[in-house]
């Protein structure tokens, strides 16, 4: 393999140009001859019995082309991811789970027409007393939101290590915190969209943003009956989707309206409906305790964590299996007992968004060991460095791997990179406060245990003008996959940026790659894409070889020609080769398939650390994050700004996260149902000063050592302005977010003025 | 109601049309001109994605009816780079600083900067994050957003 | 989402004869920021639009004698550039510039943010503190009413349905005079103020306070004075210990209500600690600052 072309470089995003000057065309910029608009009627109540559909008046409205109840729709009318539970429409008769049920649907000549005959649909519900909490949903005799899942039981993880009566037995401080995280919301900018149309040869094609082609494909059969071989699902360059356009979203209902429509239908939500809809990260109240030693050798942890799964199954059971494991973060500890409950309601759904449950547990984790730290009066990273993981540790999880430990390099730099601690100017009402924190972020390394759906595919073409088309399954969210593709194909072929190709997000034309999550398409993606080229490589050498009468093995694909090593004039143009592969009849299209040498329970793991350095006004709960530094473990930085981009982009969402965003609902209804209400960082929120930072211990198995690196940085950055906040001031904080009034409270019952 | 007639110049172009008066300039750019490039991300003035400049000034052009428009001088983003394919230096400078990811928000903010930068060639840190705070963007954090427009003030004489 | 017919009428007489005809439907669009998003969600349905963004008699800001006329037509973004404004009325300025975002304060009219009346409008309490009084135009001529009288609850006016709001006067501050506007809200742009505030400080060659104005916004069904807290401090040095007893009491008569931003203890451990930071900016040598962001 040569190395370093074009792999590490700043190279810029491929896709880069077309959206600065806006020629990027997303789902809602398609037009496509004779095409219609779809209008989904949601439910406005979160529990109702739906007792009578009335479409007449809606059926006879001018442009109206197809008005839709669960009566029209053919197949099972149930789909979903775990369990295929949800229904398209909401049968007359039946009850609705949340406000993000649809009740019907139209389709009409105009997006205002499909409006006015959706708002003209009447609806006759019976109200039903909604389930609003877990707590409330897990009393005996409530009602169940579905009937097989008894005490509203969504999913139930547990993870037993040692023994954890022994653990704490032998502690000399235990510490015990309850932590309260709200319901974040994925917040993109780019609302649920997309069209469908049904071709003459009876081929339903859905083109929209999505995070999973085939899992798409997968639920309109599930819910349609519409044959898989007749299923085509494109992806088109995703407006931001952080886990919550992992699911299904609007796709079955697309394909539904083309079918039954028989026109080309555009369905795009609204941002109130999109808030409505998408699953979004689990609320949850975290249960915590730690047991440790004199020394601060921490000897036991139990936890407890209760969620809201929101009224589906959806991601539920995976986040919180994440969430669990997550408790016990890079650190060793012998003894652990943690549980993971997630619990139907009547409010928003919840599942995937960035860091999948694990941003949840590191607060619990990182804010309970600096209320260690306190207990035993040491260092908070005195502490944390006592109970690393040591190089050749497993971790302390269900999550097996076995990733090169890097903790003490992350200190290191960390260190260096915060400098000293700033001090508050005199007579100020301000107070510092600082604090780091680890995390040790998983990824998918191909062996995501869930049966049938592991395994990655990638396929490469090499055209017989020189040019190289790749295909990958995966999908661009604005993460850079198909930049970095396209560098390991440049880098693999010798050949510049601009030859090559990268189609991604076709459940057709790529070979079955599965879900855009985890932080596993550059790793996933990567090694199968280098299983493709390297035999295609070979095809070349060894045409090339032939060619020049000399060895395959002297040969080297180099600056667009084979060449052979230390000799310039022996070189034939790269293009000159692929015409002569074409030309014999040689493969020129080769197929990678990677999945991980073990089949269960295998990731990749890394390691992360944030600092901050906060200002608090005591007089007022003004929050200053004076300083903000990560520092993460990439294996291999592939693209640097891309790289980084993930490491500010996720710090910020956590940020978010931290001090202001919170989803609320009352009676299962949206409180924040808009930008306005549901706030999140904005380009004057950021810390004065940010540090980013990779290290680079590479990963055995991962494409040129990298790692996984797209949810990083999220986990362990809210629990470090946390622990900064609660610092500067010598308060405890329990609960998120938190804002000036919350500071404020907290200074007025510590007497700290 | 009554459909007014109205010229919509757009990025030095005249547009002679016939308009419903509650359409939003965002619809009509979008729908009737094809210029798709302004995004719709919540069509309520606070997200910033819609972003377009009225006589150079940014606006939400999801909160401006098309019909106030008449008159204006509107600039989107396709009239950003010139006619030849050569972009504009923010435009180069976001892609050259990984200032795009998912790509969404960035029409709009790129239009805000363009406006910051006529205005104050030379902005400061702050003043560059005031101009885009009505820009929200989801993936970047806007690091490299503002690291792309310090480069470019700083190239300029 | 419904149709509407759009008027941009010439003059005020146009204007007033539009409305009549239009009876109770009809709404006067000025920035738009507001208008749109109730019309696109239902919560307004007019039926013929009135644009007064041109309208000659709603847009200028003139200093006249004693007073500052802004025309309701005036955008943020105008009352944020103009010297007339930061002079003599600081607080509006700095209301101004914290509103929102740049796109916004481009289109966002002064009229539009009082008309509104919601009761965290930004604009609000520096008219407030400043005594500020509204024009009403109306068939049956002009009357004057101060905005203390103008503001009923939130999203309730006592402009009548063919009246409109043409200018807002202020008294100017006085050189002796300082004023000053605070906010705080969940970000530090695009936020809707949890609680906004602006005081007005006249304090004499004695040292003692001659004249003090306190409103505070987004904790009562309407902006509002601070009475309490003022009267305490009339006749008073502005002693640390004075200014924050003021302070609790403007926390003591606030009437906030807790929603999806903040708890109502919360808005008033934020009002109690605002206040007495206001107060203290407001003492301090060297004036007031005219703008800057406060949260």
């Amino acid at each position: 393999m040569t190395h370093g072309n074009v792999i590490g470089k700043g190279v810029p995003r491929v896709d880069a140009r077309g959206k600065v000057t806006g020629q990027t065309k997303y789902a809602a910029d398609i037009r496509l001859p004779g095409m219609h608009y779809g209008k989904i009627v949601f439910s406005p109540h979160p529990r109702a019995r739906v007792l009578e559909i009335d479409c007449r008046a809606a059926e006879s409205m001018p442009g109206v082309r197809k008005v839709i109840t669960a009566r029209n729709l053919p197949g099972s009318n149930r789909y979903g991811y775990d369990v295929a539970h949800r229904p398209v429409l909401v049968p007359e008769g039946e009850e609705t789970r949340y406000i993000g049920d649809a009740v019907a649907m139209v389709v009409a000549s105009s997006e205002e027409l499909a409006d006015r005959a959706a708002a003209a649909i009447a609806v006759r519900y019976e109200l039903l007393a909604p389930l609003t909490s877990p707590r409330q949903a897990m009393e005996p005799g409530a009602y169940l939101v579905h009937a097989e899942a008894a005490g509203n039981r969504c999913c139930l993880r547990e993870f037993v290590h040692g023994d954890v009566a022994v653990g704490f037995q032998t502690s000399e401080v235990v510490v015990e915190q309850t932590y309260f995280t709200p319901r974040q919301e994925q917040a993109f900018l780019e609302p649920e969209s997309g069209v469908a149309y049904q071709d003459d040869s009876g081929v339903l094609h859905v083109i929209s943003c999505l995070q999973d082609p085939y899992g798409v494909a997968e639920d309109i059969h599930l819910a349609l009956a519409i044959p898989k071989s007749r299923i085509h699902v494109k992806g088109t360059p995703v407006g931001g989707g952080f886990g919550g356009k992992l699911n299904t979203t609007i796709q079955v209902h697309l394909a539904a309206m083309a079918c039954l429509a028989e026109v080309p239908v555009m369905l795009v939500l609204d941002r109130e409906e999109s808030f409505a809809f998408h699953p979004k990260r689990h609320p949850t109240e975290i249960r915590l305790k730690l047991g440790a030693g004199r020394d601060g050798t921490i000897h036991a942890l139990e936890g407890d964590v209760i969620a809201d799964a929101g009224p589906y199954s959806g991601r539920s059971p995976e986040v919180l299996g994440l969430t669990m494991s997550a408790l016990m973060g890079p650190y060793r500890i012998p003894n652990v007992l943690t549980r993971a409950e997630g619990i139907y309601t009547n409010n928003l759904d919840s599942g995937a968004f960035r860091g999948f449950g694990a941003p949840q547990a590191a607060i619990a984790r990182e804010c309970l060991l600096d209320k260690l730290a306190r207990a035993l009066a040491m260092d908070p990273l005195e502490l944390r460095r006592r109970n690393f993981l040591r190089p050749g540790d497993r971790p302390t999880s269900p999550m097996l791997g076995d990733s090169p430990v890097s903790l003490e390099l992350l200190t290191e730099r960390i260190v260096e990179k915060l400098g000293p601690k700033p001090s508050a100017p005199k007579n100020s009402t301000k107070r510092i406060g600082r604090s780091i924190c680890f995390d040790m972020p998983v990824f998918d390394v191909g062996a995501i245990p869930v049966l049938g759906k592991s395994g990655v595919g990638a396929a490469v073409e090499v055209h017989s003008d020189g040019s190289v088309s790749v295909y990958a399954g995966g999908t661009e969210l604005g993460q850079g996959v198909t930049t970095v593709l396209a560098q390991m194909a440049a880098e693999q072929f010798g050949l510049p940026m601009d030859r090559i190709r990268v189609e991604m997000s076709d459940n057709w034309t790529c070979p079955r790659a599965g879900r855009t999550s985890a932080s596993r398409l550059t790793f996933g993606l990567g090694n199968a894409l280098l299983l493709a080229t390297g035999r295609l490589r070979q095809t070349l050498l060894v045409r090339a070889g032939k060619m020049l009468e000399i060895a395959a093995e002297d040969l080297v694909l180099e600056g667009s020609e084979v060449r052979l090593v230390g000799v310039p004039a022996k070189a034939l143009a790269f293009a000159e080769v692929a015409w002569m592969c074409s030309d014999r009849g040689d493969n020129l299209r080769e197929e990678g398939w990677f999945r991980s040498a073990e089949d269960r329970y295998m990731y990749g793991h890394t390691f992360m650390a944030a600092a901050a350095d906060v200002a608090v006004d005591i007089a007022t709960g003004e929050i200053e994050i004076l300083k903000l530094a990560n520092v993460l473990d990439m294996g291999r930085v592939l693209n640097p700004a891309m790289a980084f981009g993930q490491l500010y982009g996720g710090a910020i969402q956590a940020l978010g996260y931290g001090l202001m965003e919170n989803m609320v609902t009352v009676d299962g209804q949206s409180k924040t149902p808009s930008f306005a209400e549901y706030v999140i960082p904005s380009a004057l929120d950021i810390p004065e000063e940010f540090v980013a930072e990779g290290v680079e211990t590479p990963y055995p198995t991962g494409p040129f050592g990298a790692k996984g690196i797209g949810e990083a940085a999220l986990n362990c950055t809210t629990p470090t302005l946390l622990n900064a906040i609660a610092d500067a001031l010598g308060v405890e904080i329990t609960a998120v977010p938190i804002g000036q009034e919350h500071i404020l409270a907290a200074v007025r019952n510590q007497k700290l003025m | 109601m009554t459909r007014q007639s109205l010229v919509l110049t757009v990025n030095g172009k005249n547009h002679a049309l016939d308009l419903a008066p509650h359409r939003s300039l965002l619809d009509v750019l979008r729908d009737e001109l094809g210029l798709t490039g302004t995004k719709k991300g919540c069509d309520a003035g606070d997200c910033g994605a819609c972003t377009v400049l009225l006589d150079g000034a940014p606006v939400n052009a999801c909160l401006v009816l098309a019909v106030q428009a008449g008159g204006q001088e509107i600039t989107t983003i396709e009239g950003v780079s010139s006619s030849d394919g050569q972009l504009h230096p923010l435009q180069e400078a976001f892609i050259e600083h990984g200032a795009v990811q998912c790509g969404f928000c960035t029409p709009g903010a790129v239009l805000s900067l363009i406006a910051l930068l006529r205005e104050t060639p030379r902005p400061t840190r702050a003043e560059i994050q005031e101009a885009l705070a009505g820009n929200l963007c989801r993936c970047t954090g806007y690091v490299q957003i503002i690291d792309a427009v310090k480069s470019v003030a700083d190239s300029s004489k | 989402m419904v149709y509407f017919d759009y008027v941009k009428p010439p003059t005020l007489e146009h204007l007033l004869e539009g409305l009549r005809q239009a009876r109770f439907e009809g709404a006067v669009l000025a920035g738009g920021t507001d208008l749109h998003v109730k019309i696109r969600s239902g919560v307004a349905c007019p039926r013929v639009v009135f644009d007064i963004s041109d309208l000659a008699p709603c847009r200028g800001i003139v200093e006249q004698g004693n007073h500052l006329r802004l025309g309701a037509a005036v955008r943020m973004s105008e009352i944020v550039a103009s010297a007339a404004v930061r002079r003599k009325a600081p607080a509006l300025a700095a209301a101004a510039l914290q509103m929102s975002s740049r796109q916004i304060r481009n289109r966002a009219t002064l009229g539009g943010n009082i008309v509104t009346a919601s009761p965290a409008a930004d604009a609000v309490p520096p008219l407030l503190a400043a005594d500020a009084t509204l024009v009403l135009l109306g068939a049956d001529g002009t009357r004057e009413v101060p905005l203390a009288e103008f503001l009923t609850g939130p999203g309730k006016t006592c402009l009548g349905k063919s009246e409109v709001l043409t200018e807002v006067v202020i008294p100017s501050q006085g050189p002796g005079c300082r004023s000053h506007f605070v906010k705080v809200g969940r970000r530090k742009a695009q936020a809707i103020s949890i609680i906004n505030l602006a005081g007005r400080i006249d304090i004499g060659q004695d040292g003692l306070v001659r004249d003090v104005g306190i409103a505070l916004g987004a904790v009562a069904p309407t902006a509002m004075r601070a009475r309490q807290a003022e009267k305490a401090l009339i006749g008073r040095a502005p002693s640390a210990k004075n200014l924050a007893e003021a302070a609790a009491l403007a926390a003591e008569e606030c009437r906030p209500i807790s929603d999806v931003r903040a708890t109502g203890s919360g808005r008033r451990l934020l009002v109690e600690a605002w206040t007495l930071r206001l107060l203290h900016l407001l003492c301090e040598t060297g004036g007031a600052r005219s703008g800057g962001r406060n949260s």
